[in-house]
């Protein structure tokens, strides 16, 4: 008994000398059982289990312990780990243990959520302003440092008084804290006045009408200040800065000392610290220049200091601008003089030289590549007729052609390449100020791959990896194919679920000459996968919607590649205004991860408004039967729109776009639902339309439609649209002749299914250098669909675009059209006829001018065919930003398929059936949204044709046997389409 | 009663032995690294043991004990990160061979509960530190002739014993002003790098 408390008692003695009492109890046991408290973990008890170095029936070791609280807490899912112990049998001392591992849990970001905002700051700035990272740890503390620097964010925008509630959401099952901010704005402060320090030298009146803080519609000042605003403050100080630079105080110095706030008054005192510098004075000599140019070109002005540095760059790039102009000898001195205090003078003197041609460029010595794939690398251009009429050359523009070139040539395998040029050749072919540059290509051997070794991957790996690589045996051995196969196996694998994954390459040279042998090492790393995706910030939205687009998996391996096109996917539903992809607990050393998708929902109504105005040949003849061909005039014309987005929380739209002109009243409802029932590639759209319109001169339109249609889009190119559409039409206004009103004016109804293949295979649909535009629409209308009418209606279109050389473009179009009636009423209605002419046809016409007309009255009345072909050569004209155009259309719309001609000349008055041509010239103006189009045009052959002279009520009056003018008759005019028209649009033609 | 009190004294330190107590936890965690309360008392004890002095687990100690621990850390990683070789396992050996050769040796290590490995880490650990020092911060500093100068004229003087010559005591000075120095700039790097690591105290260890 004594020995056994005396051996109990050794460890409580021990600890003097340094025995711990606990592990010498413990350690060596066997463990009986491992629980967990709290019992349900984040993670699976499996991965638990496959994650501990301590197991059931094993002996208790103390580095077993560590290694597993460094294991857990390594996963990055809890924030503290303790393990206890106790013995698994209460009455057996030296038995079987009982491990009771205790967890705290760590929470992490999967949302920050911004309720109240009155912007700016919008809510995503307020969201970057908090540093709340989605997916990061979510630390408590963390949120007093968010609050600071949206409270700061709020401050610089005015919001003086701003508040903020926080609230976090937990859901301990998936560790995730969503934070959510609640604002009270409070009012934005107004400016109420400017205080300012230093050396000002002007009015401070001046000074407070650059910033523009005060209020005032440009030099009308009116009392009271604008509102505090970040941007606001920004830009008052910039205009400043360029307001001081403006009298060349290049130098000058505006910043922001402070903002003093008045909490009584909720006004706010920008502190300006000006320092307005000395007069800097640029300017050249031996040479003209515009201040324009100089500005552009010395950088001081830029910069607002000046250096020698600067000065110097000035100093090449005045020599650079001068010898891409032609004069290629071009140099430039300058010198730096302060001629009186607080005054400093700039004067780069410029000595241009002869004017230059570069006329020829050869290339020598190159085998592998051809000159003309060489010449497309290069900037050096020879002169030509319109753009570039020196051409383009200077000693940089060559060396850095030089090094393209050389690049090149390694990028394909050869490492030795030497590109060299001799001198320049002057007084080319005997022409005085002509050029002639060399550029000497001495390739040396080029050196290929001979065998490549991929380490360190499965053997499925291996065999893909082989088919990725660029460097496979016989190709170029270079640095940049070793560059791009490691970005292609380094994607395979993050791809893949390896975000660790690393590669390392080496080579050897092989036995062969000029013959490499590459070795990849690859290692993957950990792999990791989707432990699920957890989606957040929805509201409205239904979250199977959401669901559908996202293609990341449970089980899946983790590819940042489908993350990405679920986010993609997300945003072409078009209502979101934000789409935030995460991993939650990114640092984690975790073999499963959740995917987070924090969703922001765009706001539901958008509205817009426009104001334009048309001017063309749309004047005259409104009530009257003048010009029939149409006059200049002036349609001023207001829009308005409004749509809903996200409808029922099913990401389809409501819109509705109206329009009131003069010339149309039109009111269009869409109803879209996007990747329809969750095909990607399908699009159903229900569009019900009023449209009441003149744009066919002829007769005033009221048109009550209804169209369902369904969109499919097979490849990237390729698409149908299937549609049903109905719609009722009611003529008024007709100015023809009168026996034919009875039979014309009566409503009709059309019922029509139709459907559309569109294959677009141009480069650019905006501005197209290359490729193929096909359509085919085909429509039949007949009474089992609601049509009061049969017929079947064919329209072809073909456009094809060409490159010659680098910036030349030949587009040609070809637009065939057909109507065949099968039955109802005796004639196609005239509003479902081919009205053609104008702008994107056929430029000889007027809009809508083309073809039959009516024979008493000259208005057009349509045709049941029409055929037309043009032909445009687009080139460059000025600058990189306006282009030219040459163009021939020819074509008409015709009585029918079997009367389309290509003959010439019109044989009479009432002749319509011949193909008009028109050649002309155009202009383009490149901007953000397409080229401007203007485009002036002449046709040798324009339609003549007889007009009617009298009123709306004389044509009642004439005599129902007469239905043709003759020449005779004194009702009758001769009238015709004029010679010449202009257009003037937005985009290219076709 | 001795009897008594003995029965009492032995349950008391016996029960532990069939109730649950906490073998480890963490006390610190460094980024994703974690050093364990039972790491930090193992250190503790190897220092007593070193030093011949009596455990001790005060909550100071233990703090002062996981700093270290935390320092040793960061100047391992740092010397992995920056391919700085310093002494391998192998040197064990002969840190522990002084001790090794005492005769009590086994003794005092069953007595502080610790083993030779334990005992060979710590001193290997310390030896690191000192080869990292050495490497990382001592060839950047300098000691100009005017800091000697200005050293040695700061020097306490005293008619009765006059200091020895500036030249004489120039190596001494030059010595002890690097090492100064070499430790000024290993604590400021120790400061940083603990700021930038996220090192986090867990304070149920030190209670």
């Amino acid at each position: 008994m004594l020995v056994a408390l005396l051996a109990g008692l050794a460890p409580a003695f021990a600890p003097a000398f340094g025995q711990d009492t606990a592990t010498a109890r413990w350690e060596g046991r066997p463990i009986s059982r491992i629980e967990f408290d709290p019992p349900e973990q984040p993670l699976p008890l499996e991965e638990l289990k496959r994650l501990l170095t301590l197991k059931v029936g094993s002996s208790l070791r103390m580095e077993d312990v560590r290694a597993a609280i460094q294991l857990l807490y390594s996963t990055g899912r809890f924030s503290d780990v303790s393990i206890d112990v106790s013995p698994a049998d209460q009455s057996a001392v030296g038995g079987g243990i009982a491990l009771q591992i205790s967890t705290e849990l760590n929470y992490f970001i999967s949302g920050v959520n911004i309720a109240g905002e009155n912007e700016p700051p919008n809510r995503n700035q307020l969201i970057s302003a908090s540093k709340l990272e989605l997916g990061a740890l979510f630390v408590e503390s963390d949120l007093d440092r968010a609050i600071d620097n949206m409270q700061e964010k709020l401050r610089a925008n005015g919001l003086y008084n701003a508040t903020i509630q926080r609230r976090v959401d937990r859901r301990a099952d998936t560790e995730e804290a969503n934070v959510y901010f609640d604002l009270d704005s409070g009012y934005r402060a107004h400016f109420d006045g400017i205080e300012l320090e230093g050396q000002i030298n002007r009015p401070k009146d001046t000074v407070v009408k650059a910033t523009g803080w005060h209020r005032g519609f440009g030099p009308i000042r009116i009392p009271g200040w604008r509102e505090v605003t970040e941007s606001r403050v920004q830009t008052g100080l910039e205009r400043l800065r360029k307001d001081f630079q403006k009298g060349d105080r290049l130098e000058a110095k505006v910043t922001l000392d402070k903002m003093d706030y008045h909490a009584t008054t909720n006004t706010a005192t920008p502190y300006l610290a000006i320092d307005s510098g000395p007069i800097v004075e640029v300017r050249t000599t031996g040479t003209k220049l515009s201040s324009s140019h100089l500005r552009e070109l010395v950088p001081v002005y830029q910069e607002r200091t000046v250096d020698r540095s600067l000065l110097v760059e000035g100093q090449r790039n005045l020599a650079e601008y001068f010898r891409s102009k032609g004069y290629f000898d071009a140099q430039v001195d300058f010198m730096q003089l302060d001629p009186e205090p607080n005054r400093t003078l700039i004067e780069y003197d410029i000595t241009a030289g002869d004017r230059h041609k570069l006329k020829h460029i050869e290339i020598t010595g190159n085998r592998y590549f051809d000159a003309a794939t060489l010449r497309e690398r290069m900037y050096l251009q020879t002169a030509s007729l319109l753009r570039r009429r020196y051409g383009l050359y200077s000693e940089r523009l060559l060396q850095q052609d030089e090094e393209n070139i050389a690049d090149l040539y390694r990028a394909n395998g050869f490492p030795d390449v030497k590109v060299t040029n001799p001198p320049i050749q002057d007084d080319y072919g005997g022409t005085r100020g002509d050029l002639a540059v060399e550029i000497q290509v001495n390739e040396g051997p080029q050196w290929l791959v001979d065998a490549i070794t991929i380490e360190g991957v499965s053997a499925e790996d291996e065999a893909y990896l082989r088919s990725i690589v660029r460097s496979t045996e016989g190709q170029p051995y270079s640095a940049a194919n070793i560059a791009a196969d490691r970005d292609a196996v380094l994607g395979f694998y993050y791809n893949t679920g390896y975000p660790d994954a690393q590669f390392e390459n080496s080579q050897d040279p092989a036995p062969a000459a000029n013959r490499m042998t590459l070795h990849y090492k690859v290692t993957p790393g950990e792999r990791q996968f989707v432990r699920g995706t957890l989606v957040r910030g929805l509201e409205m939205t239904r979250p199977s919607l959401v669901a559908s687009r996202i293609s990341v998996a449970p089980g899946d391996p983790i590819s940042q590649n489908r993350i990405a096109q679920s986010q993609q996917r997300l945003y072409d539903l078009g209502i979101f205004a934000k789409v935030e992809t995460a991993l939650q607990n990114p640092d984690g050393k975790e073999e499963q991860k959740y995917v987070l998708f924090h969703l922001d929902e765009a706001r539901k109504y958008s509205f817009n408004f426009g104001i334009g105005a048309e001017i063309a040949r749309i004047g005259g003849g409104i009530n009257s039967l003048d010009y029939p061909a149409g006059t200049t005039g002036f349609s001023p014309r207001v829009s308005l729109g409004v749509s809903r987005i996200n409808f029922l929380g099913l990401g389809h739209t409501v819109s509705l776009q109206t329009q009131v002109s003069t010339l149309r009243r039109r009111a269009l409802a869409n109803y879209v639902a996007p990747q329809f029932e969750g095909h990607e590639n399908l699009t159903l759209t229900f569009s019900p339309l009023f449209d009441d319109s003149r744009d066919v001169r002829t007769f005033a339109a009221r048109r009550w439609e209804g169209t369902v249609q369904l969109a499919q889009k097979l490849s990237r190119a390729n698409s149908f649209q299937y549609r049903y559409t109905f719609r009722r039409v009611t003529l008024g206004s007709l100015k023809i002749a009168p026996q034919a009103v009875g039979l014309l004016n009566q409503p009709v109804r059309v019922g029509l299914i139709g459907g559309s293949f569109i294959q677009d295979r141009r480069d650019d649909p905006v501005n197209s250098h290359r490729g193929v535009l096909n359509t085919i629409d085909l429509g039949y209308a007949w009474r089992g669909f609601g049509s009061e009418t049969d017929f079947t209606r064919l329209l072809v279109r073909n456009a094809t675009y060409y490159p010659i050389g680098r910036e030349i473009v030949l587009a040609r179009s070809l637009q065939l059209g057909y109507i065949q009636r099968w039955g109802g009423l005796s004639e196609i209605p005239l509003s479902e006829r081919f009205y053609s002419g104008g702008a994107s046809t056929n430029r000889a016409f007027p809009d809508n001018q083309a073809g039959p007309r009516d024979t008493l009255t000259g208005f057009p009345i349509g045709g049941s065919a029409l055929f037309f072909h043009s032909t445009e050569l687009r080139f460059p004209l000025i600058g990189d930003s306006i282009g030219g155009v040459l163009f021939h259309d020819m074509g008409n719309v015709y009585t029918g398929v079997n009367t389309i001609s290509f003959r010439f000349h019109q044989k009479n008055l009432q002749d319509f059936d011949y193909m008009v041509h028109s050649i002309g010239f155009g202009i383009r103006v490149r901007t953000p949204v397409g080229p401007i189009r203007a485009d002036f045009s002449f046709s040798p052959n324009a339609p003549r044709f007889f007009g009617f002279n009298g009123t709306l009520n004389d044509l009642l009056t004439v005599p129902p046997s007469q239905v043709l003018c003759t020449a005779s008759s004194p009702l009758c005019s001769n009238q015709r389409i004029n010679w010449f028209q202009f257009h003037f649009s937005l985009g290219q033609t076709f | 009663m001795l009897g008594h009190t003995l029965v009492a004294a032995g349950l008391a330190l016996w029960l532990p032995a069939l109730t649950a107590e906490t073998l480890d936890r963490i006390a610190v965690t460094v980024g994703q690294e974690v050093i364990t309360e039972s790491q930090v008392i193992l250190d503790l004890r190897v220092a007593a043991f070193l030093d011949r002095k009596p455990v001790d687990l005060s909550s100071a100690a233990k703090r002062q004990s996981a700093q270290r621990l935390v320092d040793q850390l960061l100047i391992l990683r740092e010397a992995m990160d920056s391919h700085v070789t310093l002494p391998s396992v192998e040197a064990t050996a002969g840190l522990v061979a002084p001790y090794k050769a005492e005769s009590d040796y086994q003794a005092n290590l069953e007595r502080y509960g610790i083993s030779e490995h334990d005992l060979g880490a710590h001193l290997l650990a310390g030896l690191r530190t000192l080869t990292f020092t050495d490497l990382r911060f001592r060839p950047d500093v300098q000691v100009s002739e005017e800091d000697l100068r200005s050293y040695y004229d700061k020097l306490p003087t005293s008619a009765a014993a006059p200091n020895p010559s500036f030249e004489d005591s120039r190596d001494q000075i030059e010595k002890l002003l690097v090492e100064q120095r070499v430790l000024d700039a290993l604590d400021k790097w120790l400061e940083m790098a603990r700021s930038a690591a996220g090192v986090h105290y867990h304070e149920k260890a030190f209670e």
